[in-house]
């Protein structure tokens, strides 16, 4: 991570500073002004953050809290340890590997996440539609990002991709008949030169062995 | 800070904008005057009458934000040589068949269950459309059951039948607004010659003197807290849209109803006060048990619960329960209530917070686009917001 990008953030936010700095990581501290509007309603509010940078990004991945207690601790997007859920690992993992800036994080990330907060207090429903908790998460990012009709056939493509590297003249693991090269091809490439694919495969063992506990409880239950 | 009268001021001008223009209303009852001579002309012997928010004078102007933006203008067209016995198709044919064969407005038809609804152009981007509901007095074996059943028995005379597919259903539009009317009269009548000097003021171009003001552009301040609500309503209900909005029917009825005991010369504020206050007091019943509740609150009758069961009766139509929704879900009786508490929050307790705090609460109630457009915001508070702009809809995390 360059370090003029983090000059670019405190120009963009001058309320916020650079508290510490490790060997690790960047720890940026003050406060954030959310001001904006969407479905002609308005946000104007500001909150007290913390931002751990990792200086190995996107290897890591960076976190927020919200230190003034503005954002409830009953909120689903928050967790225990108290840092704030701002999306899917993998799609912030892949957005920064594309070259996302830190600026363009907070922009992008922590301010919607305060807009959408105030959003759901207001009308407990979200302005952007949502990820679901635990491991259906990312899931419904792949099969967005593939575009696919639905999570077992999310969970069927990625185990083919997972089992055999990618060889364009091959039918594409999606069942459509196709070469992969005429159909998923231009987005799993994406995801080689950005990458990430390995993140991918570890995502899919993580849900593989969600799919394997379930299974196994259910089993147990039967018996 | 600025001051409570210039806010009250505000959100005066506001609720002043939400309104029909006098243009507008002129537009409207020339066009419905055209449709009933028309009908009269072709042999219908009927008597047109409009319904619900433009007989009430409750009428609000379309929020933006709605994909079917649009004055929705209902009237009942009352056929006096027909009856019940004729039969729900034939009686509904008759007025479809004389619309039908018109030049003017066969071609702007459009039929569906009870009604036939005529489209006009839009103006100002506002589209305009009336709903002429077919319909005949209703027997006199029914009104009798209905007056057994009414708690304002003294309305029923005017009770009607729509025909509906193959059936009838009972409606009394006349007996409403008679009901409305004895409740907004006293409101009406508070300070009305100044309210009709400053409408004349308004609308100097349209109208000639203040005598030729109609009433039915009058509005008191029972009819403003009844507007407010309903737009209010409105621009909360655009962003849930997985919730069902409360009905307008039930807004106006428990706002009049509860008016009937506020006193007389209350303001817009006090009366919007007094309302959601009694109208929050029933949120209780989501946790209380029937008896709790009735033993805690004697005289709040106006929503009962009594075996679990949501009431609000139609004070002119006994057999109509207007909760009937809140009893197949509840979570709409939870938002309807938890509506309430916003509304609170927006208009009346922001009214003492800060200068910042106050014009987000208002936007938050009006709607930001209308807001900013209406009234100078820039004396609350300087820094304006940006817009969020979502490359991808789907994505929650792009913007």
């Amino acid at each position: 991570m360059a370090v003029d990008d983090l000059e670019k953030l405190f120009s963009d936010y001058p309320n916020l500073y650079l508290a510490e700095e490790t060997n690790e990581e960047f720890i940026i501290s003050g406060s954030l002004r959310v001001n904006k509007i969407f479905n002609d309603f308005h946000v104007d509010k500001e909150y007290e953050v913390s931002l751990y940078i990792p200086k190995c990004l996107p290897q890591q991945l960076p976190y927020v809290y919200e230190t003034s207690g503005k954002v409830s601790d009953s909120y689903s997007h928050k967790y225990t340890d108290q840092k704030l859920c701002l999306g899917t690992d993998i799609e912030i993992f892949i957005d920064f590997s594309d070259g996302m800036s830190i600026t363009k994080w907070v922009n992008n990330y922590v301010i919607s996440y305060f807009f959408s907060y105030e959003y759901f207090i207001r009308f407990c429903e979200y302005p952007f539609e949502e990820r679901s908790h635990g491991i259906s998460g990312p899931l419904e990012f792949y099969q967005e990002y593939f575009e696919l009709t639905c999570l077992s056939d999310t969970l069927d493509f990625l185990k083919k991709i997972h089992n055999k590297s990618y060889r364009g003249h091959l039918s594409c693991p999606c069942n459509s008949g196709k070469k992969t090269r005429e159909c998923h091809g231009e987005k799993l490439l994406r995801l080689y030169k950005l990458g990430v694919i390995n993140r991918v495969f570890v995502d899919y063992d993580i849900v593989l062995q969600e799919v394997k506990k379930y299974n196994e409880f259910n089993t147990n239950r039967t018996k | 800070m600025i001051t409570m009268e210039e806010r009250r001021k505000d959100i005066i001008n506001l609720v002043d904008k939400l309104d029909i223009s006098p243009t507008m209303y002129k537009n409207a009852v020339e066009k419905y005057q055209n449709i009933a001579t028309y009908l009269e002309k072709n042999g219908a012997n009927a008597d047109i009458y409009p319904q619900g928010s433009f007989a009430l004078g409750t009428v609000v102007r379309p929020y933006a934000k709605d994909k079917e933006c649009a004055y929705d203008l209902d009237f009942i067209c009352q056929l006096n040589a027909m009856s019940k016995e004729n039969g729900a198709t034939q009686v509904k044919e008759s007025v479809g068949s004389i619309l039908d064969s018109s030049d003017l407005y066969g071609g702007k038809l459009k039929e569906y269950d009870e009604c036939y609804k005529i489209e006009y152009a839009e103006i100002n981007n506002i589209g305009f459309s009336m709903d002429i509901v077919p319909a005949v007095d209703e027997d006199n074996e029914t009104k009798g059951i209905l007056k057994s059943k009414c708690k304002n028995p003294e309305i029923i005379e005017t009770a009607i039948a729509i025909p509906s597919q193959d059936t009838w259903l009972k409606n009394n539009p006349k007996g409403y607004k008679e009901w409305f009317n004895s409740i907004n009269e006293p409101f009406k009548n508070f300070n009305r010659e100044t309210r009709r000097q400053a409408l004349y003021e308004s609308a100097r171009t349209i109208y000639a003197s203040v005598e030729d003001i109609p009433e039915g552009l009058e509005r008191s301040a029972l009819q403003r807290v009844i507007q407010i609500l309903k737009h209010h309503r409105n621009v909360y209900f655009s962003n849930k849209p997985n919730s069902t909005k409360p009905l307008s029917a039930i807004i106006t009825t428990l706002t009049a109803e509860i008016a009937k005991e506020a006193p007389k010369y209350y303001n817009v504020f006090e009366l919007l006060d007094f309302v959601v206050k009694e109208l929050a007091l029933y949120s209780k019943y989501q946790t209380l048990n029937e008896a709790v509740f009735k033993s805690n609150y004697p005289n709040n009758k106006i929503i009962t619960r009594d075996a679990g069961v949501w009431k609000i009766e139609n004070p002119a139509n006994p057999e109509d329960n207007l909760a009937d929704e809140w009893n197949e879900n509840n979570s709409i009786a939870a938002d309807f209530f938890n509506w309430v508490s916003i509304v609170a929050k927006d208009l009346i307790s922001s009214l003492s917070e800060s200068d910042e705090k106050f014009k987000l609460s208002i936007e938050s109630a009006f709607g930001f686009n209308f807001t900013s457009k209406t009234i100078d915001l820039k004396k609350y508070n300087k820094s304006a917001p940006t817009i969020f702009k979502p490359e991808n809809q789907k994505s929650p995390w792009r913007m």
